[in-house]
């Protein structure tokens, strides 16, 4: 009897065509003996066809295959040197987040705004004072600040800063100034920020580039450069001081700065808009201001629940 | 084991289990890189001794390979059954006609250039003697010679492997 092993070998002499009339009596028995030993043959020799098998084989390249295999191990080294890192990493990640957690609430931010009409006078941490305007917001780290002295302004913003070792430092969308002392207002809206400077001196850093300014100048960023303003106009400071110089105006500009200060809301008749006003006001009362305008220029202002409207006496 | 013994199995080893795993993944390419990492792991995770080299490479292919097919996302009804027959290379058929063919392949690749070249067009390109010898400008008589001389040393080759076999398996 004839082992299985002995058969395949028959099997592919065959297919390479060496096999003797005895040998071939024999491979023929016993492919006629089963299908199955048919479907043996068939399986055996279907690699073998057309040659394929033996070029895929030649083209095993012993040279680069035992290159790939140095070169796949060194890399595999390397991975599992930087496995245990790895482990550090989540270790080193989970303490950052409780770090965190403990920090936000620690440094928890405060945030001030001003929703009211009128300045709202913030007392920081140092004894520097900030008068925010309407709708303005102020956010600093109640605790850190004596260190840091860094506060965020959204909106307008005059300041008082106390003398310090540490600089000041106002942080706008479009800039950020940077003072030891000293009296000045920042406004900020979605696409400037600028500076107005009443004492001392400020260094106004904004897209890469900075400015020192003097007192009465001013600047202003848009995010790409700075320019400065020479001669600051003490109208725009006027919401905070309450000092407003007018000369030659329109009522409809005098009243719209002069609500920043007092805090009201207007209207006015088209007939007193363009009337122009030419005055001064020193912390004047509202009612003061009032009757000024009304004997300067003739005309009337009603008063009710903040609201002031304006028209022709 | 230092790398130039690995090395030494690889030399030995490599060609044949390429083939062997070739009959599980059906292809040559993916065969070769997944044998080179049953030499990576050996490289990087150092065994002290291989017993019997011969059930140690070839349970080590076939273990990369059924890995292969598991992680393949898409398995055929083909893959299943092979992921269903039992671990145990040594019942395992595809080692034996590994053996086999990698034996005959070899005799084929050993034979001397022109006798190889000769016997590979004959029997696998289909080429007439008379083809083979007006393409070579050799004589019909030449061929002829030439291939009874390759299949010669292919049948004392296989029964040498014959016996080799009866021995192991």
């Amino acid at each position: 009897m004839n082992s299985k092993k002995e058969l395949e070998i028959l099997i592919l002499r065959n297919f390479l065509g060496d096999l003797r009339e005895d040998e071939k009596k024999i491979l023929s028995q016993w492919l006629d003996a089963s299908p199955e030993n048919r479907q043996h043959q068939e399986k055996m020799l279907s690699s073998w066809q057309d040659g394929k098998l033996f070029r895929d084989w030649q083209r095993i390249d012993l040279q680069e295959n035992w290159e790939e295999i140095i070169e796949k191990a060194q890399q595999e080294q390397t991975k599992t040197l930087r496995l245990r890192p790895v482990l550090k990493y989540v270790a080193a990640v989970v303490f950052l987040i409780l770090c965190s957690v403990w920090m936000v609430n620690y440094y928890a931010n405060t945030s001030i705004a001003n929703d009211t009409p009128r300045p709202m006078a913030v007392l920081l941490p140092d004894g520097s004072q900030v008068w925010l305007r309407q709708d303005a917001l102020a956010s600093f780290h109640e605790r850190s600040f004596k260190k840091d002295r860094s506060i965020e302004i959204e909106g307008e913003a005059f300041f008082e800063v106390q003398k310090g070792e540490v600089p000041f430092i106002v942080l706008a969308d479009e800039g950020k100034v940077e003072v030891l002392g000293t009296t000045f207002n920042v406004r900020e809206n979605e696409s400037s920020t600028e500076v107005l400077l009443l004492e001392g001196s400020v260094r106004f850093s904004a897209a890469g580039s900075e400015q020192i300014l003097k007192p009465g100048e001013g600047a202003i960023s848009d995010g790409r450069r700075i320019q400065v303003i020479p001669q600051v106009n003490v109208n725009s400071v006027g919401w905070k001081t309450g000092v407003f110089r007018f000369s030659n105006q329109p009522l409809r500009e005098v009243m719209e700065v002069a609500a920043g200060y007092y805090g009201f809301s207007h209207e006015m008749s088209k007939a007193v808009e363009d009337l122009r006003v030419t005055a001064a006001f020193n912390k004047n009362s509202l009612s003061e201001f009032m009757e000024e305008l009304s004997f300067i220029l003739g005309i009337e202002i009603k008063a009710t629940e903040n609201k002031l409207t304006i028209t022709k006496e | 084991m230092d790398t130039d013994e690995v090395k030494t199995y690889y030399l030995s080893y490599f060609r044949k289990l390429v083939l062997f795993a070739c009959k599980y993944v059906g292809d040559m390419d993916l065969a070769q890189d997944l044998v080179q990492d049953v030499f990576v792991s050996l490289l990087n995770k150092p065994v002290e001794k291989i017993e019997n080299p011969d059930a140690f490479f070839y349970t080590a292919t076939k273990r990369k390979c059924l890995d292969h097919i598991k992680t393949q996302t898409i398995r055929s009804a083909h893959h299943e059954n092979i992921l269903s027959v039992s671990e145990s290379v040594f019942h395992d058929d595809a080692v034996e006609k590994t053996e086999l063919e990698n034996h005959l392949l070899s005799i084929i690749n050993e034979l001397p250039g022109k006798c190889k070249e000769i016997f590979l067009q004959s029997r696998f390109e289909g080429k007439s003697n008379l083809l083979i010898a007006e393409e070579m400008q050799l004589s019909k008589r030449t061929v002829e010679t030439q291939i009874s001389k390759a299949l010669k040393k292919i049948r004392e080759g296989l029964t040498g492997f014959k016996n080799i076999l009866l021995t192991i398996f």
